[in-house]
């Protein structure tokens, strides 16, 4: 109990920390007023203008302090406004942008990240069983080729091969399209996410697979009569499964990072192309919502990990 | 034990190899054994580390790596041969027929499995049984090798268990399906002293109950001793006295079991310690010796030793075999044996 | 009364472009098609939907806030008509408007709108719609710009009746009807934007009299379009016409390729060469719009002195930049106008490519003015909108030329703010696209001291009182050869100032599929032919599908 306070202590902290971190860094390097206004925040000398500069001073409450800004942003937040965009007319709110938004990138994440397991672990357990054989080594070969594969450069061979020259999958996601298409739409960028991803995860859970095989237990489960299969998946897998959870957790980040590429490329109107635009605008309350939104997602992945860990083995638990 | 009119030969080894092709060279870790069981009789294979005891029970039972592995020779069981059987057809074997129990529990049980499912696995899987019978024989099981509080024990992972108790859990999981051949291979050497008896006669206890034969696996002439019917001794992969238990212990022919009886461990010394440990390396088995391979550490050793390896000769009772050009008790022996005690009084003089 | 025929009449063949004629048959001028359509068209049929790629998605859909770019255009033609139109010859015509009378002195301009339009919402088009639209596009902070120096404080607009508005200028304009084709000249429904004000959601659901009603709309995925039963003009034959944001050129014409789009919209030469392989592509261009330029600030050191900015354009390699960037198909420009264009002064050449004149230029200039230089070179910013890898490499290319004279520091900035700082005034050298309207009038607002200001349209802020009296000349006369000649003043005007150094005229490209027909069908109730692409968007009123 105590363990688990002193982990939600530590989220909070880390988040209060990426907030006030951002929040500082985008109002000292940026300019609100004209980010919020344009051109217009310059035109000092004409009254029509000055009347918008000082509506947008006090309703952005740019004349308080940095620190009391920060205050007033995050009460705002933690009870879920997350303020309006820096744009003429401030629509739509940042909140129903993400609530438009996340549903897309989150889908994306977690159906690259299903994907990555799916295809990482059976692919783990056959090459780990066979570790030194032809089939191994050609599969190691195909694991660096992915890694080391842009996934811009990916998602243009999937496209091609799987939309253009197979006519399989759709070109590009279109948002209004029934949900069904919706996500079927998403299986190829998804795809392009998890290809990388799961040969990373792959290495990692052979290698760990390759020494569980080597445990007794291994030999205990075979003496039992045990199919290959079964001592694969019910004994050597879950022990083997703990560096693989952690770095599924800390992956998500990177992640994250291959849906912004993706969604670009894919036409995916998700919070990753929000991001970029946001940033390159310096539409803080938008880059501000997007960043917490990772970091806690972060956090409440690897709170989840902590979580598996116990879960999978008996012996950490508390 | 030989009351038993009806004696059905459950285990017939002839010629078994078993080397290992390794960067250095061909291992030959079972080099030409030759053995056999009757049901419900129990084998121990003693020898020093290394001398190929594993190995040879591991082949036995086919439980082996799957590649780099060259099998040669013949295992019967019940009268048919298992050795060039796949994997496939071995695992209807493996825990229905034939049993192990390893040598460290600790390490031997699935750390992130429940012990009741451990036990059910085989169960279920040989025995048909569904989940709620198999939990209820697993149960049983645990009572059988007197594990307290059995129903509260299932639902508990292994690292919650003592090692003795762990060690229960094992013989419970090779009992579960009632094979006719139950392996031990150095089944207490892991454990504390005082619960090494306890665990050896647990397994001889339900050998008895349950009509199995057992290959008892040990380094440790004194842990067979009560145990068995029949002692086979290995050295440097190779079979190199066999005989019953009682005939052994009275009237042993190798100068190395002979080795191996003053080095038994005393119950109050730490385990795996010895009294007298053979002086010397055990042989190099990618170029074994070319004569006797235990000719560079016998202290009775001959030139004949040297260059002529011994065959396995039968002794004065039908069933006990040996290799050896000198046996104990031969004119040459003892000849080597009054210097032997001379140079060691000279030693002692001069202390 | 009608002023519709005197218009015509006295503005005979003063409409922008005059290019290549066309091999498309629809009689239409400016762009040119390069494959045949497949002629006959047949018989229009209902159905189908039309989906067009466009370059990116915009803010918002409200003409009368939102400061709409091509895109932003293009699908505000599905949903507005506007007051005016441009015929195939570019003249004004009619259109929403039934008439535009000017008084004698062409001050002022009295529209009457046709009666009987309705709104997509159900209400009806009245003087009061006219009003309000010019009202709100007057006060908005960047719409306004382009409204403002051209009417009096108050009083520019006066309701007459019911249906008809009379706008009052500061200065005489015969041209004024050319200033309600665009997007000043659409007119959205009173009531939305009214609502809009309230709730600026609305912003993204337009309402108009055009020939499609909005349906729906993803912000940066698509924007659907579905056919106004009610239209006022003629059948809508199209069920829908959807709009994808693609912003990756390549993307754009690979979903072309592939059936996933029947249209789009491109300024990329290299796309005209890909797309001319596939038969089934019907590829209409106009380059007679829009001219690519650097542009260059007057108003701040160091090219507030003009010899540095003689020294910038001297150095800037003109040739190369359209060897490697037109790819031989663009045009290189000298000035604003094609040499088609009546406007079009041979005598005026964009100079460039000569870095030696350009070094001695430097070196003067900063032996007057050393604290603007480092190293006897003149310090300078180059700021373009990024990222974009084309954009990069011109500036490579810009950067490594002018190092001659120049010290120049890059800035890659995203294009909204690129734009922001460059209405402020606040860069030295930025690459630029503008000018090809339809009329040159229309082009005033880049050119004209009232636009130098805190924010205003006149980019370089160069103000010059000659230039200024030539420019109102021409909105004051409707013989052809004095407009020739007042604008063939006013480009050497502006080449002798060395604000723009003119690079290319763009190529706005339209390529369609073959099963998109009658695109150029569009007329005006009385049977006019209208033009039917313009800056890289077309009309789809009576777009079929066969
Ligand atoms: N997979 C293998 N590859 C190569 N050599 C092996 C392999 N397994 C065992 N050996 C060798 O075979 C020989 C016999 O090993 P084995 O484990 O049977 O000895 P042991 O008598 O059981 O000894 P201990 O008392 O230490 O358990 C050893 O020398 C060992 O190094
Ligand atoms: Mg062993």
């Amino acid at each position: 109990m105590r363990f688990w306070l002193q982990r939600v202590a530590m989220a909070v902290l880390l988040l209060l920390s990426v907030s006030a971190l951002t929040f500082g860094a985008m109002n000292i390097l940026g300019d609100p007023l004209f980010n919020i206004l344009g051109p217009v925040a310059g035109d000092v000398n004409n009254p029509d203008s000055v009347k918008l500069i000082e509506k947008a001073k006090s309703e952005f409450d740019l004349d308080e302090p940095l620190v009391v800004r920060y205050g007033l942003w995050l009460s705002d937040f933690v009870r879920g406004d997350m303020g309006v965009q820096f744009s003429s007319d401030g629509q739509p709110p940042v909140s129903d942008l993400i609530k438009e938004r996340l549903p897309r990138t989150a889908t994306l994440v977690l159906l690259a990240q299903l994907m990555a397991i799916a295809i990482a672990i059976p692919w783990a357990l056959a090459t780990a069983s066979r570790a030194g054989r032809l089939s191994d080594r050609i599969s190691t070969m195909n694991t660096f080729f992915l890694v080391a594969m842009p996934n811009f450069a990916l998602a243009i061979i999937l496209k091609f091969v799987l939309s253009i020259k197979l006519g399989w999958m759709p070109l590009t996601y279109v948002a209004n399209d029934p949900l069904s298409s919706r996500l079927w739409q998403m299986v190829l960028p998804a795809l392009t996410i998890a290809l990388p991803v799961a040969a990373v995860f792959q290495r990692l859970l052979r290698t760990d697979l390759i020494t569980t095989l080597q445990q007794d237990f291994i030999l205990m489960a075979r003496a039992k009569g045990l199919s290959r299969r079964r001592v694969l998946f019910r004994h050597a897998l879950r022990p083997s499964l703990f560096s693989f959870i952690t770095v599924v957790g800390l992956n998500t980040g990177a992640l994250i990072g291959g849906s912004i590429v993706v969604e670009t490329i894919f036409r995916i109107p998700g919070i990753g192309s929000s991001l970029v635009e946001s940033v390159l605008r310096e539409d803080f309350p938008v880059v501000l919502a997007i960043v917490m939104i990772v970091a806690v997602a972060f956090v409440l992945i690897n709170l989840l990990v902590d979580i598996l860990y116990s879960i999978i083995d008996p012996r950490v638990r508390r | 034990m030989s009351d038993n009119v009806e004696t059905e030969l459950l285990l017939e080894i002839s010629d078994l190899k078993t080397h290992f092709r390794t960067p250095r060279g061909t291992v030959r870790a079972v080099d030409g054994v030759s053995l056999s069981l009757e049901r419900g009789k129990a084998l121990g294979i003693v020898g020093e580390s290394g001398s190929g005891k594993t190995i040879l029970s591991r082949s036995i039972m086919g439980l082996l790596p799957r590649s780099g592995v060259i099998r040669e020779g013949s295992v019967k069981f019940r009268g048919q041969e298992i050795l060039g059987k796949s994997t496939k057809e071995m695992q209807s074997v493996w825990g229905r027929e034939m049993a192990m129990i390893f040598q460290d529990p600790m390490t031997s049980l699935n750390p992130v499995m429940k012990v009741g499912r451990q036990i059910a696995e085989p169960l279920m899987l040989h025995l048909g049984m569904n989940k709620v019978e198999a939990r209820q024989t697993a149960e049983k099981l645990l009572r059988d090798v007197r594990i307290p509080e059995a129903t509260r024990r299932l639902d508990q992972y292994p690292h919650e268990l003592s090692g003795g108790m762990r060690q229960r859990v094992m013989i419970a999981i090779a009992l579960a399906c009632g094979p006719t051949l139950l392996f031990a291979d150095e089944p207490t050497t892991a454990l504390d002293v005082t619960v090494q008896a306890q665990i050896l006669e647990l397994i001889n206890e339900q050998r008895r109950d349950r009509n199995m034969s057992l290959i008892l696996v040990t380094h440790d002439l004194g842990v067979v001793a009560g145990f068995t019917d029949e002692i086979a001794v290995m050295y440097g992969g190779k079979l190199v006295e066999k005989a019953p238990t009682k005939v052994l212990f009275e009237r042993m022919k190798m100068p190395y079991t002979e080795a191996l009886l003053e080095s038994i461990p005393r119950l109050d010394q730490p385990s795996h310690s010895r009294l007298a440990v053979i002086p010397g390396r055990p042989p190099d088995l990618v170029n074994p010796p070319r004569g006797c391979r235990f000719a560079p550490r016998c202290a009775y050793v001959r030139d004949r030793c040297l260059t002529e390896e011994p065959q396995l000769t039968v002794a004065e009772s039908p069933d006990h075999v040996y290799a050896c050009h000198y046996p104990v008790g031969s004119p040459e022996y003892h000849e080597r044996r009054v210097e032997l005690s001379k140079a060691s009084t000279a030693v002692g003089g001069s202390n | 009364m009608i002023f519709t025929v005197a218009c015509g009449g006295n503005d005979d063949g003063s409409g922008s472009g005059d290019t290549e004629t066309t091999d498309g048959g629809s009689g239409n001028e400016g762009p040119t098609t390069e494959a045949p359509t497949t002629e006959p068209e047949g018989d229009p049929v209902a159905g189908g939907t039309l989906r067009y790629g466009i370059e990116a998605d915009v803010d918002g859909l409200n003409p009368t806030s939102s400061a709409l770019s091509a895109p932003g255009l293009f699908m505000a033609n599905m949903v507005f008509d506007t007051l005016a139109a441009v015929d195939t010859e570019g003249n004004a015509v009619p259109y929403l408007a039934e008439s535009f009378t000017p008084s004698a002195d062409f001050k002022s301009w009295t529209i009457k709108v046709r009666e009987g339009i309705k709104f997509h919402d159900g209400t009806d088009l009245t003087a009061d719609a006219l009003i309000k639209a010019f009202e709100l596009e007057r006060t908005d902070p960047l719409v306004g710009l382009a409204v403002k120096p051209y009417y009096p404080e108050t009083g520019a607009v006066e309701r007459i009746d019911d249906f008809t508005v009379k706008y009052n200028l500061l200065e005489p304009n015969m041209f004024f009807p050319h200033a309600i084709t665009g997007q000043l000249g659409y007119i959205p429904s009173p009531t939305w934007v009214d609502a809009a004000l309230a709730d600026p959601t609305l912003n993204q659901k337009p309402i108009g009299t055009g020939p499609f009603k909005y349906d729906s709309r993803s912000q940066d995925s698509v924007t659907k379009f579905v056919r106004n039963e009610e239209y006022w003009n003629g059948t809508v034959w199209l069920d829908a016409v959807e709009f994808y944001p693609v912003t990756d050129p390549d993307t754009r014409v690979e979903l072309l390729l592939n059936g996933e789009l029947e249209g789009m919209q491109t300024t990329d030469p290299a796309q005209f060469v890909t797309l001319r392989e596939d038969p089934s592509i019907v590829n209409t261009f106009d380059d007679t719009a829009e001219e690519s330029f650097v542009m260059i600030n007057s108003s701040k050191a160091p090219f507030d002195d003009i010899r540095a900015r003689k020294a910038l354009t001297l150095a800037t390699p003109r040739q190369k930049y359209n060897e490697l960037f037109g790819l031989g198909e663009n045009r290189l420009a000298d000035q604003m106008f094609t040499a088609e264009s009546p406007y079009y002064n041979p005598d005026v050449k964009q100079e460039a490519d000569d870095p030696d004149a350009a070094v001695a230029l430097a070196t003067e200039y900063c032996g007057e003015f050393p604290e603007n230089c480092t190293d006897g070179k003149i310090n300078m910013e180059f700021q373009w909108s990024g990222p974009a890898v084309v954009q990069t490499r011109i500036a490579d290319l810009f950067d490594e030329a002018w190092s001659v004279a120049f010290n120049v520091t890059r800035q890659e900035i995203q294009q909204d703010l690129h734009i922001q700082e460059t209405a402020l005034g606040a860069y030295n050298v930025v690459t630029w696209r503008q000018f090809g309207a339809d009329d040159p009038w229309a082009d005033n607002v880049w050119l004209m001291c009232r636009n130098v200001g805190g924010l205003a349209l006149n980019w370089p802020r160069y103000c010059d009182e000659d230039r200024d009296a030539l420019l109102l000349q021409a909105i004051n006369t409707d013989d052809p050869a004095e407009r020739a000649s007042l604008y063939q003043q006013v480009v050497q005007n502006i080449n002798e100032a060395y604000t723009y150094i003119f690079l290319q005229h763009t190529i706005w490209g339209n390529p369609m599929k073959d099963t998109v027909r009658g695109v150029c069908n569009r007329t005006t109730p009385e049977g006019v032919a209208l033009k039917c692409y313009s800056n890289g968007r077309a009309w789809f009123n009576t777009a079929w599908m066969g």
